[in-house]
């Protein structure tokens, strides 16, 4: 009698870093969606979309030409004119941490880490076809990343950044960046960038930016409608979503929080302490803090993070709709209003948290830097003592994309959740 | 932006027509000068403000001609001040030595006239004289939303002799006579238009033209423009005369201008009596007249035919019109005698036959088209344009070549 | 929606070009329906559109007063000119600089010059850094010389052939009359020195004046004397454009869409009142701040008109969905 033997299939690495990410994507996705009750039904749609981009290997832009960027300087509307789709690929993983290790200093950010060993990996949600990665020069890690990238084998853009955005020599250098952009991302695409396409990318971007601040204002009131860690799911699905269908299901939710709002829904506890998060970018599925603080009883109102807010937030305005002021109306807008720490000041920075605070009626900002990154590290102590000259109680964490350390980084917020109700009792 | 106004002046022609040179005139400039402080400059000559109104004051000369002439006394006061709405009436008189005046208040704005007239009886001819002054009240500061119909000149009905300058088209109270315009005068004898009037016009300089009046009563003048260095020469007066005719457009109305013999002997360039000055604008008139002194010295060719412009190009350093006079305002007389076939006596001294007279006097400016240039002016326009504009191109083109500059066609 | 929102809202575009062509009509034409609004208006309203002018010009009279002689000036006989300056006052007190970008005619004959310019697709022209520094002084030069020129005339300094030095060489002079079919102001006269100088001076400021506003936004405005001497009293004015720095992102729209380049309106964010000597409170930086409340216009202490998301949303045409 033949015994039928299985032939198990040895796991390759590849399938193990792929099983490994879904593991901890869905294991992130069900602290989302199942850790809190009361999860507003639109949402439904982007829990979907990540477990199908993550955990079921389901290709975002199936059959189309993406265009990566790394940042959030990269014009999105100019890839759109150009026929082309942006995804960001900041990434959030530790599994792809753990490969970027291999080959990244031991003391580096965990996010070029994950980013880098993301690209190296084969089975990532975009492995179908990057033509191009745009990697603008902002921070060391980042730029350096781009020759590891082109060893990799892939073709990379470096858009050009100053590291002074106040002067007058930098904004041209950036114009100049962006206009010579707008050319060669045209032929990367074979279409080249029109007059009327790019009226139309900025309308749809717009719209889309429109959709966000209408569901980030509603944030604005008192009891809070909806979660922080909902809004972080909606703004990091903008990485990789088609944008008129994100926009479409931005502006549902925006209806049922609009509801919410009437009713008077709570969605967080009756004495949570609003907090602003700023800092090193929460990227899917490293919404560690942001969890940590809302299941320690926080809600997170505002955000002055690259993953979320300011993906969105700084509309373009242009005078007279051609090429020559559109383009640069686009450039002035990645550029003017950045906050990124790279640049040589942070008086914007520190003007808008204060601003964040104010109109978002908050108690206090948790201020997270990853180990290894020196510029926001290096910017805290002149946003801590900003702080603390306003008053405004902040929490600065250090931490990275590994799981250990989070029973101590609790304790620490669940202390500072203490303190602020306690403050709050006071006031 | 001023108008000068006209101020009348009467001729008395007294007794014979042998003395028929000496004319009379009223003038606003005080025999002793320091009064002028006292006055204000308006757009009607020198005035006196008194709580807000302007009072006129007009003395009484007498000369064989406009540069030639001291003061008068009047005979018997007979003065009338005719006001904005046409109603007449005695002004005050003053008796200083030597000289009589009149005061009379311009509360409104418009035309006043004063009215001096004598009669006398010599040889069986009665001489009625009359002199008219036309005073200008208008001040910027009430606007110039006044009623058009002030402009027209008013008339008064029981003169014996009336003379009415017939405004020029679209004039307003900021109008100025230039050389070259068609002055029409309009002669009433008792209150209606007569024709057969002899109308004499003379220029401050001496320039005379006379004719006469048409069946509606109505004598044509075309101003002459004569304010270039001629010399004073009687061989070229006449070729002076028809060169200046020339310049100006000769038509009927422009011809027929003579040389009067009494400017002779004084430099074209004296300075004109100060009585005659508009407005006080003798210091500026004097300066120019110092200047065009200088031009006559220099003695820039033929001006008479030339054009201003052609000055400029000759200019030598000279300012602007290469040496004849500049923006100065000149006075002319006007004066219209008729002679009536009438019987009667005056106290006493019979007459068989009338003359009558009246005289006026204005002022006038160059023609100011002869100093203007429109195609240097758009020479200059043009200039500008492709100055900036040609930079402009320029400046577009380079930025692209050695740098290469981003730029995008529009499609 | 109640008048707050709605003003917010509004399509500041289409509300400038319909209120500068009513404007226009009145200043260049209301003449000849014997509109008067007097000689000390706070804008170009040429006087020397003698057949349409609803109301003159302030540096005019200006000019003209103060080449009286010394004697008459400095004497009580002076003080008129003082209550012409006061009139002056009362009409640029109500409406500050919007005087400039809202009724100006040669501000709005430059805005249609513009639009001839964007209707060509022709690129507009800006200045460096540099530029803009050197270049701004020339309005005071202007309006320090048409005060100080006429001064000297009082004071047989100088001759009356430099009367009204200013009005020689504006581009008004010669352009509002055309409007009327006045020609008569496009030539140079030679009568004198000073009157040749300055009409020729006057023409050539003319084809800058066409060209330059051809290739730049209000290219006139920005050498202004009439401008420069707003400024000296703008502070008093019942009108202010106010910033609000804290809510300012630095984003930069309203430096993109400034006609006159006015940096500090994007870059300071602690001033408060933040009117420069070039703006001419055209209120489009407010209309293209994309933050709430961080720009306004005030009169009388109360908000106006200020910039909200929901205006500028409307604005960029991304109310409804293509």
């Amino acid at each position: 009698m033949t015994v039928e033997q299985h032939q198990r299939e040895i796991e390759t690495a590849q399938h193990r870093h792929a099983r490994h990410q879904g593991m901890e994507a869905g294991e992130v996705l069900d602290t989302v969606e199942k850790a809190f009750a009361g999860n507003p039904q639109n949402m439904q749609y982007f829990y979907d979309l990540f477990r199908d981009v993550y955990c079921n290997g389901i290709k975002p832009h199936p059959g189309k030409e993406m265009i990566g960027t790394m940042c959030v300087q990269i014009p999105d509307e100019i890839i759109h004119a150009a026929g082309g789709v942006p995804v960001r690929m900041c990434n959030g993983f530790y599994t792809d941490e753990e490969i970027g290790g291999e080959f990244m200093p031991a003391k580096s950010c965990s996010l070029v880490k994950a980013s880098l060993g993301m690209l190296k990996s084969e089975t990532n949600p975009y492995s179908d076809g990057i033509k191009v990665i745009v990697n603008p020069t902002t921070c060391d890690q980042k730029k350096k990343a781009a020759g590891m990238m082109r060893e990799m084998g892939y073709n990379v853009y470096d858009m050009e950044l100053p590291p002074v955005k106040e002067s007058e020599e930098g904004r041209e250098y950036w114009r100049r960046s962006v206009r010579k952009f707008t050319h060669e991302v045209g032929k990367l695409t074979g279409k080249k960038v029109s007059r009327k396409g790019l009226k139309q990318t900025i309308k749809t971007v717009g719209l889309a930016q429109r959709a966000y601040h209408r569901l980030n204002n509603l944030r604005k009131q008192t009891p809070v409608p909806i979660l922080g860690k909902d809004i972080f799911m909606v703004t990091n699905a903008y990485f990789f979503d088609d944008l008129e269908r994100w926009t479409a299901a931005t502006e549902a939710l925006c209806e049922e929080i609009e509801a919410r709002v009437a009713a008077g829904h709570n969605a967080a506890g009756r004495r949570s302490p609003r907090i602003v998060f700023t800092g090193s970018p929460p990227v899917f599925p490293n919404l560690k803090l942001p969890l940590m603080i809302e299941q320690a009883d926080g809600v997170i109102v505002a955000d002055e993070t690259c993953s979320s807010n300011r993906l969105l937030n700084d509309m373009v305005s242009v005078d007279e709709w051609f090429m020559y002021d559109m383009v640069d109306a686009i450039a002035d807008r990645y550029l003017k209003s950045c906050t990124c720490p790279i640049f040589t000041m942070n008086d914007d920075r520190i003007r808008r948290l204060i601003e964040l605070y104010r109109s978002f009626n908050a108690d206090g900002i948790v201020y997270q830097a990853f180990a290894g990154c020196s510029v926001y590290e290096m910017e805290q102590r002149s946003v801590a003592k900003a702080m603390e000259k306003e008053g405004i109680p902040m929490l600065y964490i250090e931490t990275d994309y590994s799981p250990s350390h989070s029973g101590q980084l609790l304790t620490r917020i669940e202390a500072f959740m203490e303190s602020l109700k306690a403050r709050g009792r006071h006031k | 932006m001023n108008r000068f106004p006209l101020i009348a002046l009467v001729c008395a022609m007294f007794s014979t027509g042998a003395d028929a040179n000496t004319q009379l005139w009223l003038s606003d400039q005080p025999p002793d000068k320091s009064l002028l402080q006292k006055m204000q400059r308006s757009h009607g000559g020198y005035v006196y403000v008194e709580h807000d109104v302007y009072v006129k004051q007009l003395w009484l000369r007498k000369g064989d001609s406009l540069f030639k002439s001291s003061y008068a006394e009047s005979v018997a006061d007979n003065f009338e001040v005719l006001d904005t709405q046409k109603n007449i009436s005695k002004p005050v008189v003053e008796h200083d030595a030597n000289s009589h005046s009149i005061r009379f208040q311009m509360p409104d704005e418009g035309f006043y006239n004063a009215y001096y007239t004598e009669r006398s009886v010599a040889d069986n001819v009665l001489n009625v004289t009359t002199a008219k002054a036309e005073v200008l009240k208008h001040s910027c500061r009430l606007g110039h939303n006044y009623d058009r119909k002030l402009v027209n000149p008013n008339q008064w009905a029981d003169a014996p002799m009336e003379i009415v300058r017939l405004r020029l088209p679209e004039e307003d109270f900021h109008t100025n006579i230039h050389s070259g315009a068609l002055l029409k005068f309009k002669v009433f004898y008792k209150g209606r238009p007569v024709s057969g009037a002899q109308v004499k016009l003379e220029t401050q300089k001496g320039w005379i033209n006379t004719k006469t009046t048409d069946r509606d009563g109505i004598a044509a003048f075309q101003i002459i423009q004569d304010n270039f260095p001629v010399e004073a020469k009687p061989e070229t007066q006449g070729a002076g005369a028809e060169a200046n005719a020339a310049d100006v457009k000769p038509s009927p109305e422009g011809e027929g201008w003579v040389r009067g013999n009494q400017n002779k002997e004084k430099s074209l360039f004296e300075s004109p009596h100060p009585s005659l000055l508009p407005e006080g604008e003798g210091a500026h008139a004097l300066k120019s007249t110092a200047l065009g002194s200088e031009g006559a010295d220099h003695k820039s060719s033929e001006p008479a035919t030339e054009k201003s412009s052609e000055h400029a190009e000759h200019g030598s350093g000279k300012k602007g019109g290469g040496g004849h006079e500049m923006r100065q305002k000149d006075n002319f007389l006007v004066h219209a005698e008729y002679t009536a076939d009438e019987n009667g006596d005056l106290n006493g001294a019979p007459y068989r036959q009338a003359v009558y007279s009246v005289t006026m006097t204005g002022s006038y400016m160059p023609n100011v088209q002869v100093d203007q240039s429109r195609p240097q002016a758009l020479m200059y326009a043009s200039a500008g344009f492709l100055v900036l504009g040609g930079s402009a191109v320029l400046y577009r083109r380079r930025r692209i070549k050695p740098f290469k500059e981003v730029s995008f066609d529009e499609h | 929606m109640n008048i707050k929102t709605y003003i917010d809202r509004i399509d500041l575009r289409r509300f400038r070009f319909w209120f500068q062509l009513a404007t226009f009509a009145l200043l260049v034409y209301g003449g000849r329906l014997a509109i008067d609004l007097g000689n000390s208006l706070p804008t170009f309203s040429c006087g020397y559109n003698k057949k349409g002018q609803a109301g003159v010009c302030y540096l005019l009279p200006l000019q003209h007063q103060l080449a009286e002689p010394w004697s008459q000036l400095f004497s009580p006989a002076g003080l008129g000119v003082l209550g012409g300056f006061a009139l002056f006052l009362l009409w640029f007190v109500v409406l500050n600089k919007a005087w400039c970008g809202f009724i100006c005619p040669l501000g709005t004959i430059q805005d249609w010059i513009t639009s001839l310019r964007k209707m060509l697709g022709i690129r507009y022209s800006t200045y460096s850094d540099e530029q803009f520094k050197k270049l701004s002084l020339i309005k005071y030069v202007l309006l320090l010389a048409l005060i100080f020129m006429p001064l000297a005339i009082g004071g047989q300094f100088l001759s009356h052939d430099w009367a009204t030095p200013y009005c020689q060489i504006c581009p008004a002079r010669m352009i509002i009359p055309v409007f009327n079919g006045d020609f008569s102001q496009w030539m140079v006269d030679f009568s004198s020195t000073g009157k040749m100088v300055l009409t020729a001076l006057g023409m050539f400021i003319t084809g800058l004046f066409l060209i330059g506003s051809f290739l730049k936004k209000r290219f006139f405005c920005f050498f202004c004397p009439m401008g420069a001497f707003h400024y000296i009293f703008s502070k008093l004015s019942l009108f202010k454009l106010k910033k609000e720095g804290s809510k300012c992102t630095v984003c930069g729209d309203c430096y993109r869409v400034c006609d006159l380049q006015i940096k500090p309106i994007a870059d300071n964010v602690v001033k408060k009142d933040i009117l420069m000597d070039d703006c001419i409170l055209c209120l489009k930086c407010v209309a293209a701040c994309p933050e709430q409340g961080a720009l306004r216009v005030e009169l009388l202490g109360k908000t106006v008109f200020e910039s909200t998301k929901d205006g500028f949303v409307k604005r960029m045409g991304l109310e409804k969905k293509e």
